[in-house]
């Protein structure tokens, strides 16, 4: 009897084992500020409201800083077509649908929980793909809002938000988090540098994270749509083009933690990777066929 | 969605549910004597087929299976793929009952053969005057909702939702309005 593809268990393993790692990093650092004295609690209070409005509105924002406009089913029928028929096989509230005018082809997909998520292409990517493909990449789109992978990324990012504040504002303020403290300035320097230390471990857990949840809509969208092929096709088309256009306005997206399904920034070689939010068009290929095969020999 | 899956990133698609599709054979009572609808005699079900080589086993058996159901009520079977590569099994058959139990029946076998998770919606056609109105059974939420269309991407909303009031209690309705997905130029 035919099998559903089911979850990829060593995916899911390094998901956690990478998880694991961030959460110990995390209670290491937690440990030292705690250690250092109070004069913390403001920065930790400060960037959780910065990221928390940056969750919270990040569909709104965006839309607003992608130049993306929020389109109905009159103005793209189509579109909207398939991302109902994909939401109603996934058993998902249909997100709202946009699409940037631009002629680099990608697509993304925010928002803080599946009610308030948006899913946008941009015209450049309508062109090149032809139905099958968008109806992939809007497959894979749907998946990062079906595993929360909004919700999970901005945790998984808060207290390496808040190292890299001490870091980035050490000489500004001059250490003056911890004035109130009697321990001298030992103790803010050692700071400075936990701080340092952890920002940098962090942002290679991070990127990691972000890579397997890559591999994981991947896989979602193979399964919503029943085909890895397709997407396959789609990115090679995508990246084709992708690295001969220059993206500067891409980059500034990032800090919104959109989920496009090819990176503004190609990394070409191994090192490069670590990098990178996403993993390399080798990779994903790689996987993409492992899922056609595992379709086609599960019973 | 589980805390875990979310976590961990495990993506679901849920199982169809088939088994409520049978409630629509008492439904059609109302539908025709206080509202009026009288069966168009047609139905469908659609999916969206997969690529691996079972799915395609499955597709066919339950092709073959409708079919011989289907000739043993002199009911007609056609199939179709429409603009979104979506695979339509459309039945033609006057009596309502015949209509019903075929569409489970094909829903069914898929299930059963492991192609739930492909299902997207059964679709029971019915006609006032000039009208058409679509009976749509969600597959993975095991709900119905109705669709009547009025010439170019227009809905008649009000219809739709009299239907419902009306109908409350013989059917489960989804109560989210907003999953009324529209089914424009449905083969049915």
């Amino acid at each position: 009897m035919r099998q559903q593809l089911g979850a990829d268990t060593g995916l899911a393993a390094r998901m956690f084992l990478t998880m694991f790692l961030l959460a110990a990093l995390y209670l290491f650092f937690l440990t030292v500020l705690w250690q250092a004295g109070v004069g913390y609690t403001g920065i930790i209070f400060f960037v959780g409201i910065m990221l928390f409005f940056q969750y919270y509105f990040s569909d709104r924002m965006v839309l607003w800083s992608m130049g993306a406009k929020e389109v109905s089913p009159n103005e793209a029928p189509k579109l909207h077509a398939l991302v109902e028929r994909l939401s109603a096989l996934a058993d998902l509230p249909k997100p709202r649908v946009a699409i940037v005018p631009t002629s680099m082809p990608n697509a993304f997909a925010t928002g803080r929980n599946p009610s308030n998520a948006v899913v946008a292409v941009t015209t450049g990517l309508m062109d090149r793909l032809d139905l099958p493909e968008l109806e992939a990449v809007l497959a894979h789109e749907l998946s990062h809002v079906k595993n929360r992978d909004m919700t999970v990324l901005t945790l998984a990012s808060f207290f390496a938000t808040v190292a890299s504040y001490i870091v980035q504002n050490f000489f500004f303020w001059g250490g003056a988090f911890a004035r109130d403290d009697d321990d001298g300035p030992n103790n803010v320097i050692l700071v400075y540098l936990v701080s340092l230390v952890v920002w940098i471990i962090s942002y290679f857990l991070i990127r990691a994270l972000s890579r397997y949840r890559e591999f994981a809509a991947d896989r979602g969208a193979a399964m919503l749509t029943g085909s890895p092929s397709n997407l396959a096709s789609a990115l090679i088309k995508i990246s084709g083009s992708m690295n001969r256009i220059p993206n500067r306005d891409l980059r500034q997206a990032e800090a919104f933690n959109a989920f496009f399904i090819i990176p503004a920034l190609g990394g070409k070689n191994s090192l490069m990777e670590l990098f990178s939010t996403h993993p390399s068009l080798e990779r994903r290929l790689a996987y993409l066929r492992k899922l056609e095969q595992e379709m086609e020999f599960r019973r | 969605m589980s805390f875990w899956d979310a976590l961990l990133g495990r993506t679901r698609v849920p199982p169809a549910r088939t088994d409520s599709l049978f409630d629509l054979s008492t439904a059609i009572i109302t539908l025709e004597t206080k509202l009026g609808w009288k069966p168009s005699g047609r139905a469908g079900i659609v999916l969206r087929p997969a690529t691996d080589s079972l799915y395609t086993e499955a597709q066919g058996e339950t092709e073959e299976l409708v079919a011989l159901a289907a000739q043993e009520m002199e009911s007609r079977l056609q199939t179709k793929k429409d603009e979104y590569d979506y695979f339509w099994l459309l039945l033609e058959d006057p009596d309502w009952e015949d209509l019903v139990s075929l569409a489970h029946m094909a829903g069914k076998n898929l299930k059963d053969n492991g192609a739930g998770d492909r299902l997207l919606a059964a679709v029971f056609g019915l006609k006032k005057e000039e009208k058409e109105l679509y009976i749509i059974f969600n597959y993975k939420r095991g709900r119905f909702y109705p669709f009547i269309p009025l010439g170019f991407k227009r809905r008649d909303n009000a219809q739709e939702m009299r239907i419902v009031s009306v109908m409350d209690k013989e059917l489960p309705w989804e109560k989210d309005i907003s999953r009324w997905y529209p089914l424009w130029d449905c083969p049915v």
